[in-house]
């Protein structure tokens, strides 16, 4: 068996035991709950459990497991129908992923949020060109006005944020990458992100502010990149680190 | 009357039709399997702020199943025995659950990454040690790959399942899949690594024995 396997095999059993773990304690959660989710109880039981959220712990049960609104399976469709695109949009704009999708989906408008990106280089042609995408930043912002135009991604201590450098064409090698961090005025900041190249050639740069990214307020550039060959494309955002809302 | 996999091709098709049949059909079991999941483990201080959540994260899984061309929705078998809604939610309560792990929390001993993997032959003692630290490594895992990256681990690392089966099913190229496997090992043994790093001291003291 070669090391690759018994590693293999070792992970399989460590994942296995850890799931049915975790699994043991999930089944401790009632499943009127999850019936409640899928729309499957009666007017009295639902009734019930509606009398029963004068207790907290209820009422939170209640609030998490409450049917999904008309609105909410509008959004999750129409975010599930670009997903399928066969083709990218042309013009290179930054889209919207984890905690800002439901506010997009609502308020067209304000897609035209908070994150730029500067430079999709060209080139010979080992590399398609790529898109940049963007998630995290605060609740807050979520729902920010229409009008409030292009800006940094806002982030307080302990955001999340990810930053996907994502091909329009699957890339099947073995890709080489940068990350830089930089202030305001243009110098760098050593930085040790998250960083994960996926398969099919898709950069992805993980990080949260006052873990492993400066949790100071002010504005900050983070350039990534990806090359093959000679060639790179690179993409620039700015994210800002605010006060706590 | 359709089978779920005829409406899985459609949807990824672009037919609106059916994917928004997958969409009632799927959705809500995210959401319930999701719920389950940040009641039972989660740390919300609001009826308000879990709601939040709970929205978040069954919008991050149900669009990262069409993600890719569908690769996660598209690697369902139904021969597997598994109905899609139960693939679905397994994936949707696996992904949360591994978000809100804090495997910084968790305990191991340590052990030297180059000893790994585990061989039967070792004391029982070094057995144990190695195991706490490979559920460390998987829990860190959970926290840290995509929706997609996820399911390639449980795909070809946990359920072993035949490249060629997985490239028959997601429509991936071998060579692709054996770069996802190479990679996730990778990973696994980067992380392998880092949580050995973690407490120098104790190394030390190893190396000096």
């Amino acid at each position: 068996m070669s090391n690759d396997e018994k590693w293999m095999n070792a992970l399989r059993d460590a994942a296995k035991e850890l799931d049915a773990e975790e699994a043991r304690a999930l089944e401790e959660v009632d499943d009127v709950w999850e019936r409640l989710a899928l729309g499957e109880l009666s007017e009295d039981e639902r009734a019930e459990l509606e009398r029963r959220r004068a207790d907290p712990a209820d009422d939170l049960a209640y609030s998490a497991f409450e049917p999904l609104s008309s609105d909410t399976r509008a959004a999750v469709l129409d975010q599930a129908a670009a997903a399928i695109q066969p083709t990218r949009p042309a013009r290179r704009e930054a889209t919207l992923t984890r905690g800002r999708r439901w506010a997009a989906a609502a308020v067209a408008s304000a897609v035209a949020i908070v994150l730029v990106l500067v430079n999709v280089g060209g080139g010979s042609g080992s590399l398609p060109a790529y898109e940049l995408e963007v998630s995290g930043g605060d609740r807050l912002l979520r729902s920010a006005p229409a009008d409030s135009g292009p800006g940094p991604v806002r982030l307080s201590s302990g955001s999340s944020f990810e930053l996907r450098l994502i091909p329009d064409e699957r890339v099947d090698a073995d890709l080489d990458y940068d990350t830089r961090l930089e202030d305001s005025e243009g110098q760098a900041i050593p930085w040790e992100p998250n960083v994960e190249l996926l398969p099919a050639g898709t950069l992805s740069v993980r990080g949260t502010v006052g873990s492993d990214f400066p949790a100071a307020l002010g504005r900050y550039r983070v350039k990534i990149s990806v090359r093959l060959n000679g060639e790179r494309r690179e993409a620039v955002a700015e994210l800002e680190v605010m006060p706590p809302p | 009357m359709e089978t779920n996999h005829e409406q899985v091709r459609k949807a990824l098709g672009g037919d609106r039709v059916a994917l928004e049949c997958l969409t009632d059909s799927l959705a809500p079991v995210i959401h319930a399997r999701v719920a389950r999941v940040l009641v039972r483990f989660g740390a919300a201080a609001s009826a308000r702020d879990i709601r939040q959540d709970v929205e978040d994260y069954t919008q991050e899984v149900y669009v990262a199943l069409f993600r890719n061309g569908g690769e996660i929705l598209l690697g369902w078998s139904p021969e597997r025995g598994a109905s899609l809604q139960n693939y679905v939610g397994l994936i949707a309560q696996r992904y949360v659950t591994g978000r809100l792990r804090s495997s910084k929390h968790r305990t191991w001993n340590e052990v030297a990454v180059d000893e790994l993997p585990v061989i039967p032959s070792e004391s029982p003692e070094a057995r144990v040690e190695s195991r706490e630290l490979l559920v460390a490594v998987v829990a860190r895992l959970g926290e840290q790959l995509t929706p997609q990256a996820l399911q390639m681990f449980w795909s070809l690392i946990v359920e072993q399942r035949s490249v060629s089966d997985l490239s028959a099913s997601t429509g991936l190229s071998t060579d692709a899949l054996y770069m996802w496997r190479s990679r996730l090992l990778r990973k696994a043994r980067q992380i392998a690594e880092e949580i050995s790093l973690e407490k120098p001291s104790s190394h030390r003291k190893a190396d000096q024995r």
